[in-house]
């Protein structure tokens, strides 16, 4: 049974209203060592300052126990932003008038030299939905190259087939970052409306494909804003269980991406507010304590400085979304903008200023030749 | 004739049967179970099955554990 | 709310299990059973001894009560297999207690032999509980090769240490979805009421009662203990102060929260 099997029992439920009830005392959950998912809508639920606060202190007590004061830090490299696909939300939307390129290898080389010349080791590389531009081949020659520079690559493109999957893993790709944007399958389909990307199921069941082809870390999470967080970051929340469990072996870690402004006219429906973002948060490292739990630079620098302590464990640093963005981010019409701009030398030392330690590096493949 | 009981070799007159052996050696027919060759034999063969030399024989009983 | 214990379908009306070995005499047995309201029982298989005399001891066990052999003698999965399937045909049931130990001085079970014996009853249409070391990985084989159920030691047979495995057998509580059994070294009714809190289906009891002073009542109190144990866990536990003094605030940065539309 697959993760799309186990929540369509859950189709016909209202979930965003049971969460939306008032809140319930969480003393009882708090003091659990294991959080059942009732619990976990529990602490989804609204809450007053109070309980919030309760549910930092033990979220950040959790954190220290698994994960140490370390931060990891990365950054994401947009290799080509073709894209087939129309949704509705997206800067790189088929019908949106954005410059289209696509790196050539040796453009690829000078970016990772760009990069890797800061000290970052882990790397996301991004492409849009096209086979054309940006088929698999490609990928696995930029993965080729980056290999040479980095000492883990993650993939964060379209789905793929289990043998694709086993082809870039090959190749060099030891982790998966596929968000399903929205798990509410009725706003999937609206705010999909043409391209491969509308298949609600293919996509959902991508990181268990992955896992099949021998991925070692699998990275998910909604597109905060899209559909009523709590139940967005609830179902995200039961995905990452299903992995853990389907996959012991694998690293899962969640993001919670929020809907930034972007080139085109959507406006997302759900607003997330800080408050919110902080309680999603919360609410999944005390739901799944071994989860990581990583926070781009859609957020501004002070708001992710805070977060920190809550349960944040790995960030992304010296970001660009546009093509080529680390090299001549100056032509490049990003997917969406970026809100923390620091350098990877300044996030180091912000982090280290909080009491954690940036980690550049925390993996090395001994299938490398270095 | 010889067989092996329990992992002894015992003497035996041959074309014994089971039922035979039971009663030589005073066991209770009742509470014993009979392993023959590693098959287990039904009760209600005891009295015709007949052994045949360098046959070997379980024979166990239900007892309490934990 | 129905939460009787079910094993591969059957119903078991009792999740205190009784194990018959130790005892000072048969006799003992019947009242046993009667004061802890057990419903399994185990036996195991022995070859006669010619001089001994020899009694049944199926006769001391009540109607109605489930019959689960153990292999113990076993010391490998062949050897577990054959006293499977002779108890079996010695009409004891299609429940076995696989035990396989091979170490004499701690009694420790042997986790991988057991698991080669699981993949051959469990085709052959055997109820199959595994008496194992607590042990993850190991658990979920046995899982998948057919066990009914599960049954970690809670200390080595016979030491009454209590629930020492207690982290790992909670693990396998979690993670195991079949019942978890803690059987071997509960040494006291509380211990068997630790074990059924944690949210075990069932306990396996016999060197304590067996070797108390007076066995009968021991075994009352360990059925009592499994009731309130098991009451307890559906109960669910009341809150518990986990932190001292708050450090400094963690979310008081949200307070004076100007909503932040990103």
């Amino acid at each position: 049974m697959t993760f799309c099997d186990e929540i369509s029992k859950l189709k016909d439920t209202d979930v965003a209203g049971l969460l939306g009830r008032g809140s319930q005392p969480i003393g009882s959950i708090l003091a659990k060592t294991e959080l059942q998912p009732q619990d976990f809508m529990a602490l989804l639920a609204p809450k007053d300052p109070t309980s919030l606060e309760d549910m930092a202190q033990a979220a950040h007590s959790l954190t220290l126990k698994h994960f140490g004061r370390t931060i990891l830090l990365y950054t994401p490299l947009y290799l080509a932003n073709y894209c087939v696909n129309h949704c509705v939300y997206c800067g790189f939307n088929a019908t949106n008038p954005v410059p289209r390129r696509v790196l050539t290898l040796p453009e690829v080389e000078l970016e990772a030299k760009a990069i890797a010349a800061t000290g970052l080791q882990h790397l996301l590389i991004l492409t849009g939905e096209s086979r054309l531009h940006s088929s698999v081949s490609y990928i696995k020659d930029c993965v080729d190259i980056l290999r040479k520079y980095f000492a883990s690559i993650s993939i964060e493109i379209y789905p793929l087939s289990v043998e694709e999957y086993e082809q870039l893993i090959a190749a060099g790709v030891d982790g998966l970052t596929i968000y399903q944007e929205v798990y509410h399958q009725d706003t999937y389909s609206l705010l999909h409306p043409k391209g491969p990307k509308r298949d609600y199921r293919y996509r959902l069941e991508a990181p268990e494909r992955a896992g099949q082809a021998g991925i070692r870390t699998i990275n998910i999470g909604p597109l905060l804003g899209l559909y009523e967080w709590r139940s967005e970051v609830f179902f995200a929340g039961l995905h990452a269980a299903y992995l853990q469990r389907m996959f012991p072996d694998i690293e899962v870690s969640l993001s919670l991406p929020r809907m930034r402004p972007q080139f085109g006219d959507y406006r997302p429906q759900y607003p997330v507010s800080d408050r919110d973002l902080v309680q999603g948060i919360l609410a999944l490292r005390l739901f799944l304590p071994r989860a990581g739990i990583t926070i781009s630079t859609r957020e501004r620098a002070e708001l992710r400085d805070n977060l920190i302590r809550l349960g944040v464990t790995k960030m992304s640093a010296g970001s660009s979304t546009a093509i080529g963005g680390h090299t001549d981010s100056k032509d490049g019409i990003g997917q969406f903008e970026i809100s923390d701009t620091r350098s990877v030398d300044e996030m180091r030392k912000a982090v280290s200023a909080l009491g954690y330690k940036p980690t550049l590096k925390d993996w090395h493949d001994l299938r490398l030749a270095s | 004739m010889k067989v092996t009981v329990n992992g002894k070799v015992d003497e035996l007159p041959d074309n014994s049967s089971i039922a035979e052996l039971l009663a030589a050696r005073n066991l209770p027919p009742e509470i014993v179970i009979i392993s023959l060759n590693d098959e287990v034999i039904k009760r209600d063969r005891w009295g015709t099955l007949r052994l045949n030399p360098n046959d070997s024989l379980d024979i166990v009983r239900i007892i309490g554990g934990g | 709310m129905d939460d009787t214990l079910l094993i591969r379908g059957t119903r078991v009306e009792s999740r205190l299990f009784l194990g018959t070995g130790k005892f000072a005499d048969y006799n003992l047995i019947p009242r046993v059973i009667k004061a802890s309201g057990a419903k399994v029982v185990t036996v195991a298989l022995r070859r006669v001894d010619y001089a001994t005399p020899e009694e049944n001891m199926l006769q001391y066990l009540p109607e109605g009560t489930i019959l689960m052999p153990n292999t113990s003698g076993a010391r490998t999965a062949a050897e577990a297999i054959r006293i499977a399937r002779i108890a079996r045909e010695a009409g004891c049931g299609d429940w076995v207690k696989i035990e396989v130990i091979s170490d004499q001085k701690y009694l420790l079970p042997d986790n991988f032999e057991t698991i080669k014996a699981i993949e051959v009853l469990a085709r052959e249409g055997f109820v199959v509980l595994p008496y194992m070391s607590p042990d993850l990985m190991a658990a979920k084989r046995m899982a998948d090769a057919g066990a009914a159920a599960i049954m970690p030691l809670g200390a080595p047979i016979g030491t009454n240490r209590g629930l020492k495995t207690r982290e790992l057998v909670q693990v396998l509580i979690s993670e195991i979805n079949l019942p978890i059994i803690v059987d071997a070294g509960l040494g006291r009714p509380s211990e068997a009421a630790e074990a059924m809190e944690l949210g075990a289906a069932a306990v396996l009891v016999n060197t304590a009662i067996a070797t108390a002073d007076d066995p009968v009542l021991m075994a009352e109190a360990f059925g009592l203990a499994v009731q309130a144990g098991r009451k307890g866990y559906l109960a669910g536990p009341g809150a518990t102060q986990r932190f001292a003094e708050a450090s400094s605030p963690l979310t008081g940065f949200l307070r004076n929260e100007a909503e932040v539309t990103p």
